[in-house]
């Protein structure tokens, strides 16, 4: 048509020459009509350079790719091709990484995002590391949940019985003990007015009545405000992490914009439902192998393992490490390594050593890969009197990328009781030991180190909050050089650790925390200001 | 940070053995970047330094100035890091002035050989295993062993260099990222405290004895009876550079502490008032994403 002269039927009338006669609507008349015809050369025109270019593109493809001459920087750091389309379940994050959910976003936010492919991130825990019941057990069972929620491929290496693929014979009790992904947003709305919502079905006996009494605009008003009292930990509903779509996935997503018009990330993570088991027809169609650590023979043995029984285990769970990562898949899949091997490294000095291998072993294997790992390990200190399990521990810490140890609450009254948030939902605390991702140098910007958090259970899922401390404790702890405490909020692990409990990887002081009263002050974690900076203290007018 | 630690700037002296020992508080990893850039010193003071090989001009050097073992991690981590430094990695590899020894993704001997005690027979590797895998043997040095072969394999031979034998001028540098690493591959911790301490001196007597040696060992991850190799590896050191952490906790400006100990002396400064320099340097760092800020604490 535009070879012919002809443009798209449209006709730009002639403008009237008394100017005068001309009223304002017929003005804007022809206003419009003029960006209609010149909105429809523009297509016309787009249209054939659209075409040109997918000609173009479609030529390139085709053509084999020129390999340059080999250099000498291909054997250390052989030219890798990235996959250009976005992967499900992933999402950008600093120094070049691609991030994973671990499946809580609360850990998400303490890790800086997410678990970066090709890392080693270790669970510690003070428990019985043989148990498969423990928080840190939970906290992996989320991470294998969301990678089979994910589409990834996932390997289980448990300590139970097993060897089969997921879903088939002895493998499907383990895999049953996985969370059950949440897609009704009715169920996913519930959780985020967990708090009030119960004290109101309380008063009201009806769960679904606080939603009939407030209208959609308040409702609204209600959770901002509460998103911004618990910061980026504790409060993911409405920042990363949180909410869930209709089709009931939450990667891949493209980012949006909320409320407030910042964009956000891809949301990645997924709901979980630690109280219903997951749904078989999930995890027979996930990509997942369930592996039992020892063989099943070995597991009704009464002696003590020797040292080859030892070394045989950690072989084989690297053999199968080995091929799960060395599988064929396509260039954008995406792999996760969950690793709970039930060896208590405090008590046996060699089982300590061979555990370090494992993992300084795993690490050199998923480096450049598109698959990462979450262990479990024993961090248990002052059980063993061989300084062999007492190092073991930090060198653990040094080979993992991160360490995030769960520790259970102190059984004695204390003064970390006073600086719980809601202390009857909190099982546990959780301390960032470690988080040295490649191509950091140093503490982290993202996360503050050794600081500790503690661990709840909300009816149907845990929950990753900040101590609280009163202003007065806040800003003491912002001086530089105070003692025990640092920055602006957070409470320090040297100041409420038992007395004579000293963590290898910890470092600092020890100071009581004095009486701090409720709930005063909390401080956000990612995203939050520098350290020592009293503005970023909600409270401090 | 070479004025706030005492250290001699310019290029490591000939021979000359430097660890940095850190703890999981306070990262050494910025002192073993430091001193990597050190080591390669500035491109234009080469003469040898054929730029990048795919820029063209120049050629490649013959045998590389510095030789980079990874055993913790891998190259592109250090080159991140020290591109943030502003020294292009890749393009000192391209030119041949650095060479990558990779000890990181080499499997273990147990791993090939599942449930197989320590002996001295040699059984046959699968999966793929490369020649420098290590293999627990009575002596417990074989895997050290394959490893120095890579590193004289990689530094050219053993050729000798005699343009200069002045004392400051540039050496060959061979810098190991952990020595952990090394000494977590080998099977008991009797092999490592033999295997590193050898491995070590066999580095050392390349080039007649020239080679200098740049090593990260974390402090806390090593027993400290006095009878180690991190002990061993002290006692052969020229200078001691220790980061640790605050003891009262973290500081909004303050990361941690670093010390120098200049057991020798031969990359110490020389006071300006002819007295001698100090033997202990007290300083104190903070890490930012664009390298480190190094402050001498006075006495």
């Amino acid at each position: 048509a535009r070879a012919r002269g002809e443009g798209c039927g449209r006709r730009v009338p002639r403008a009237c020459e008394d100017a005068a006669m001309q009223s304002s609507f017929q003005r804007r008349g022809r206003r419009l009509q003029k960006k209609a015809a010149a909105d429809v050369d523009a297509s016309d025109r787009g249209a054939g350079a659209d075409a040109a270019a997918a000609a173009a593109a479609h030529e390139r493809a085709s053509r084999k790719p020129s390999h340059p001459s080999p250099s000498p920087l291909d054997a250390v750091a052989p030219r890798v091709d990235v996959p250009a389309t976005h992967v499900v379940g992933t999402r950008p994050g600093l120094h070049g990484h691609t991030l994973v959910s671990s499946g809580l976003a609360d850990l998400d936010n303490l890790l800086g995002g997410g678990v970066p492919l090709g890392t080693v991130v270790v669970l510690g825990t003070d428990g019985d590391p043989s148990s498969a019941g423990g928080n840190a057990c939970t906290l992996l069972r989320y991470f294998v949940a969301e990678g089979c929620a994910s589409g990834h491929a996932g390997m289980w290496i448990h300590p139970g019985v097993g060897g089969a693929r997921a879903g088939s014979g002895g493998s499907r009790s383990v895999a049953r003990t996985l969370p059950r992904v949440v897609v009704d947003k009715a169920v996913a709305a519930d959780d985020d007015d967990d708090d009030d919502g119960s004290a109101r079905r309380d008063a009201n006996g009806d769960d679904r009545g606080d939603g009939l009494r407030i209208a959609w605009q308040y409702r609204r008003y209600l959770r901002q405000g509460k998103a911004l009292d618990d910061g980026r930990v504790g409060g993911a509903r409405d920042g990363l992490g949180a909410g869930l779509s209709t089709s009931g996935g939450g990667g891949g997503s493209p980012s949006r914009r909320n409320d407030g018009g910042v964009r956000r990330l891809p949301e990645i993570c997924h709901r979980f439902d630690l109280t219903r088991e997951t749904d078989p027809a999930v995890v027979d169609a996930a990509d997942l192998t369930c592996v039992a650590f020892r063989t099943p023979s070995a597991l009704g043995e009464r002696r003590p393992r020797a040292r080859a029984d030892v070394d045989g285990d950690y072989a084989r769970a690297y053999e199968r490490c080995r091929a799960f990562v060395n599988e064929s898949r396509s260039p954008n899949a995406v792999g996760r390594i969950a690793i709970h091997a039930g060896v208590d490294t405090s008590i046996d000095a060699h089982a300590a050593r061979a555990t370090v291998r494992f993992l300084r072993a795993i690490r050199g294997l998923l480096r450049g890969t598109r698959v990462c790992a979450v262990c479990v390990a024993s961090t248990r200190a002052g059980v063993c009197v061989d300084e062999q399990c007492q190092t073991s521990v930090a060198a653990m810490t040094h080979v993992a990328d991160a360490r995030v140890d769960v520790e259970s609450l102190p059984g004695a009254p204390c003064a970390l009781e006073q600086t719980l948030p809601d202390p009857l939902l909190c099982v546990g605390l959780v301390r960032v030991v470690k988080i040295a991702f490649p191509g950091v140098v140093g503490a982290s910007p993202l996360t503050r180190m050794d600081r500790t958090y503690a661990l709840q259970l909300r009816r149907r899922r845990l929950a990753i909050a900040p101590l609280q401390l009163s202003p007065a404790d806040a800003r003491a702890g912002d001086r530089p050089g105070a003692t025990g405490v640092g920055g602006a909020g957070g409470v320090r692990t040297s100041n409420l650790a038992s007395s004579g409990r000293r963590d290898a990887g910890g470092g600092g002081g020890r100071r009581d925390a004095g009486s701090t009263g409720k709930k005063l002050a909390s401080v956000g974690l990612c995203g939050s200001g520098p350290a020592g900076d009293p503005r970023n203290d909600p409270l401090d007018f | 940070m070479d004025e706030a630690l005492g250290i001699r700037a310019g290029p490591l002296p000939r021979g000359v053995h430097a660890l940095v020992e850190d703890e999981i508080a306070a990262g050494g990893g910025f002192v073993l970047a430091h001193l990597l850039a050190r080591a390669l010193g500035r491109r234009d003071e080469d003469p040898h330094d054929g730029g990048v090989e795919e820029g063209g001009g120049g050629h490649r050097r013959a045998s590389p100035r510095v030789c980079l073992v990874c055993a913790e991690q891998d190259f592109a981590h250090h080159a991140r890091v020290m591109g943030k430094l502003g020294r292009n990695l890749r393009a000192d590899v391209s030119s041949g002035a650095l060479a990558v020894v990779d000890a990181l993704t080499t499997p273990f001997a147990w791993c090939a050989n599942p449930g197989r005690a320590s002996g001295p027979s040699r059984a046959k590797m699968t999966g793929g295993v490369e020649a420098h895998t290590r293999r627990a043997d009575a002596s417990g040095l074989d895997g050290a062993r394959d490893l120095f072969r890579d590193i004289a394999r990689a530094l050219g031979g053993d050729h000798d260099d005699d343009d200069d034998d002045d004392d400051t001028a540039g050496a060959v540098v061979v810098v190991f990222d952990s020595l952990n690493a090394l000494a977590d591959g080998e099977p008991t911790a009797a092999d490592a405290d033999r295997a590193v301490p050898s491995l070590l001196a066999s580095v050392s007597s390349l080039r007649r004895g020239s080679t200098a040696i740049v090593a990260l060992a974390h402090r806390d991850a090593c027993p400290t009876d006095g009878r180690g190799w991190l002990d061993a590896a002290r006692r052969r050191a020229d200078v001691v550079v220790s980061c640790r952490a605050l003891t009262t906790g973290h500081a909004a400006d303050v990361h941690g502490r670093v010390s120098a100990e200049h057991r020798t002396g031969r990359m110490a400064t020389t006071a300006t008032n002819g007295s001698a320099a100090p033997r202990r340097v007290d300083a104190r760092f903070r890490l930012t994403e664009l390298g480190p800020k190094v402050t001498r604490v006075h006495a």
